[in-house]
């Protein structure tokens, strides 16, 4: 064992006390002498500064706005273009003030760029240019694009993405390019867009780790990045896999879905598991594979028909059971094999 | 903050941590932090258990189902499973089994409740007292946190709703509990709820014990309120809200004593009664504080600070973060539902905003000065 590494030298707790008592490796006295101290040593006042500083500031921000609201009916078009536009030069110039490379400052600018938003929303409140969900959304994202790159901030990147995917998933039901598209085709190319796109920033952001940037987070964006993409790679092939259900639909697509999907499964698994190991994000791959296999058992044993035996409940129990079993043990594996000691 | 070694050994009892104690104490660590697994790990399990069990349970209504005639045989059969569950669940085979056995322990809960309970005989009065008796019983059969923590959230709330419930009968009849027996009954259950609470957490040879309460309890007070936030009770029993007494009793004398409790748990934060003495000013302005809060009728926001003070001092995320969840939904509420215009709303808020930041200011000018200087 490390000696650097051991529990003994982390910070106590109250948690850990707890636990030591239940276990009898102290006794009641000494764990309440002990509670005593680490009490007097949590950080008050500056958990009460910082409340206080937060619900003032929340407060009276309220305020201000309630004070809009009230008078927002009797403002003129300029007066209201002039508030929103305001407050997205405010929280450029705020940002300006503060540095870019400073925590106020970052979060000033991400203030900003979800300002623009509301600036976009009241122009077309006012003008009624009767421009359709993607459109605003694409708009507000080639707006704020440049300030994002200045920002370099993973929560702005994040937001940016947040705003692409938006435009992405109003896209498809208004598409003037391919007519109208059926509901399914509809969920087909939204699910597909949203995977190529996330997956895209996800390559980025794993490529991006290999070199010494220093506003790169320690792996909490590629999480979500990694989420973002499994998710829609998992509904379509779900998808495609509960579409063979449906009358006149062959099989044929949901062979290739299942095929790809568990290729992009395993090599994640691969990659996070041996290039870069991370017990998080395996464990939203095993979710993934999970759900999707469920799902699988549940196609494959025909929930469909009407007047189930018991059987087929026992056997889909079973099955399930055994899925998560495997997925729950190869995260267990993983996570012994890269422990210390 | 010191680590677990230097507490010991700076500790009144350092001569009882030897290098062979604090070995001990350290191999206990290892092996609690080996044991534990990451919180999502654990919703994995938890999903694939409770899916399977899921199907499971179909499986064995599809089995049986064409032989159910009575529903007494149905709780019968509850009562098997039920311990069934318990003996698998106490088993060491692992979390993923224990998961499963807790899945089963609450369906069969379910069916003890359709088998046993007549819908036309006291049928609130019935499901609270075989709440009490489950939970009771399942406490100390079967060891599991989550088991304890649901069970008895169950108990607590649906005592909560015989309470409401006229004479322990049907709740939506409409006939109504005397006032003054419902007003003492939920000033009773409130304090009550109130002692559990800190009898649960604030010794810690109670906590390692009733620990499941106290987060059941913790619960069943943000439920009550929440509950309360939507008239949930004084719809479903038509109980008048203008009925001076019960306003008063339900609303008034219930948050003050929330109020004494939160004072009560900041002493006890603190440091105790000693600590009190050497700080007499900042106490006799949380008191002050808090005795505002309860003119003003934010009884939501005071129990909100209750979880806060509570989770912030036993370094309980779970609690804190509830308290945090709550705060702005029964903050917001109560500026919501001020009887004011948006203008004079905007005043009271701004106004509200400049007293905490002067707070703040005031804190740090006078109290919190000599900290800083030292630092």
């Amino acid at each position: 064992m490390n000696t650097s590494s051991s529990p003994l030298d982390h910070p106590a707790s109250i948690p850990i006390l707890r636990r030591l008592l239940a276990a009898r490796a102290l006794t009641r006295q000494e764990v309440e002498t002990m509670e005593l101290q680490v009490r007097r040593d949590l950080p008050w006042k500056s958990w009460l500064d910082r409340a206080l500083l937060s619900l003032g500031i929340v407060l009276v921000l309220a305020g201000i706005g309630y004070f809009f609201a009230h008078n927002w009916d009797h403002l003129t078009k300029n007066e209201k273009l002039g508030l929103a536009g305001g407050a997205v030069l405010v929280g450029l110039m705020g940002a300006t003030w503060a540095g870019l490379e400073r925590f106020p400052g970052k979060l000033l600018l991400l203030a900003a760029c979800a300002l623009v938003g509301v600036y976009i929303a009241v122009f077309g409140q006012i003008y009624q240019t009767g421009a359709d969900s993607y459109e605003l959304f694409t708009a507000w994202a080639f707006l704020t694009f440049p300030w994002v790159v200045l920002g370099r901030f993973m929560p702005l990147w994040l937001f940016w993405l947040g705003l692409l995917n938006l435009a992405l998933g109003f896209y498809w039901p208004v598409s003037p390019f391919f007519g109208l598209f059926e509901s399914w085709d509809i969920f087909r190319l939204e699910t597909i867009s949203l995977l190529l796109l996330n997956g895209l920033a996800l390559l980025l952001r794993e490529g991006m780790a290999r070199w010494p940037i220093s506003w790169l987070d320690r792996g909490g964006s590629a999480l979500i990045l990694l989420a973002a993409a499994l998710a829609p790679a998992s509904l379509e092939t779900i998808g495609e896999i509960f579409h063979t259900w449906d009358d006149g639909s062959s099989s044929g697509s949901a062979f290739i879905a299942c095929g790809l999907y568990g290729a992009a499964v395993i090599g994640l698994g691969f990659y996070y598991s041996r290039r870069r190991y991370s017990l998080p994000a395996l464990a939203i791959i095993t979710l993934s594979a999970c759900t999707v296999l469920t799902n699988l058992v549940v196609r494959i044993l025909d929930f469909n028909r009407s007047g189930l035996t018991a059987g087929t409940w026992l056997l889909a129990g079973l099955m399930i059971l055994a899925i998560f079993g495997v997925g729950v043990f190869f995260l267990r594996t993983q996570r012994l094999s890269h422990q210390p000691g | 903050m010191k680590s677990l070694k230097e507490l010991c050994l700076s500790s009144e009892r350092a001569e009882n941590f030897s290098p062979e104690r604090l070995r001990g104490l350290e191999e206990t660590l290892i092996q609690d932090h080996r044991s534990d697994l990451p919180w999502y790990l654990r919703i994995i399990v938890a999903l694939g258990a409770w899916w399977a069990s899921g199907f499971f349970f179909c499986f064995i209504f599809v089995l049986i189902g064409s032989q159910l005639e009575h529903q007494v045989t149905i709780g019968c059969i509850g009562v098997a499973l039920l311990i069934l569950a318990v003996a698998v669940g106490r088993q060491p085979w692992g979390i993923f089994v224990g998961q499963c056995a807790l899945a089963v322990s609450l369906a069969a809960q379910a069916m003890i409740y359709y088998g046993f309970v007549n819908e036309n005989h006291h049928p609130v009065g019935t499901v609270a007292a075989i709440s009490i008796g489950l939970a009771a019983l399942l406490y100390v059969a079967f060891p599991s946190f989550l088991s304890r923590l649901m069970t008895c959230f169950a108990a607590l709330q649906v005592t909560l709703c015989w309470i409401y419930a006229p004479g322990g009968g049907d709740i939506f009849s409409g006939t109504l509990r005397p006032e003054s027996a419902l007003s003492h009954l939920v000033l009773f259950y409130w304090l009550f709820h109130l002692a559990a609470l800190a009898c649960c957490f604030l010794r810690p040879r109670h906590s390692v014990l009733l620990a499941p309460l106290g987060y059941a309890v913790v619960a069943s007070l943000a439920a009550w309120q929440v509950e309360n936030l939507f008239n949930v009770w004084v719809l479903s029993t038509g109980i008048s809200s203008t009925s001076a007494w019960i306003g008063w009793t339900t609303l008034h004398f219930r948050t003050v004593l929330t109020a004494l409790t939160l004072f009560g748990c900041s002493v006890w934060a603190a440091g105790g009664i000693s600590t009190l003495r050497e700080n007499a000013p900042l106490f006799i302005g949380l008191a002050l504080a808090l005795m505002a809060l309860v003119w003003i009728g934010s009884g939501g926001v005071l129990l909100s600070l209750l979880f806060m003070l509570l989770g912030f001092s036993l370094q309980s995320r779970a609690i804190l973060g509830l308290g945090l969840i709550l705060f702005p939904i029964f903050l917001t509420y109560y500026y919501y539902n001020l009887n004011l215009d948006l203008l004079a709303k905007s005043g009271v808020l701004i106004g509200s905003g400049a007293v905490l930041l002067l707070l703040r200011a005031a804190l740090n000018r006078w109290l919190f000065a000599n900290d800083k200087e030292a630092a």
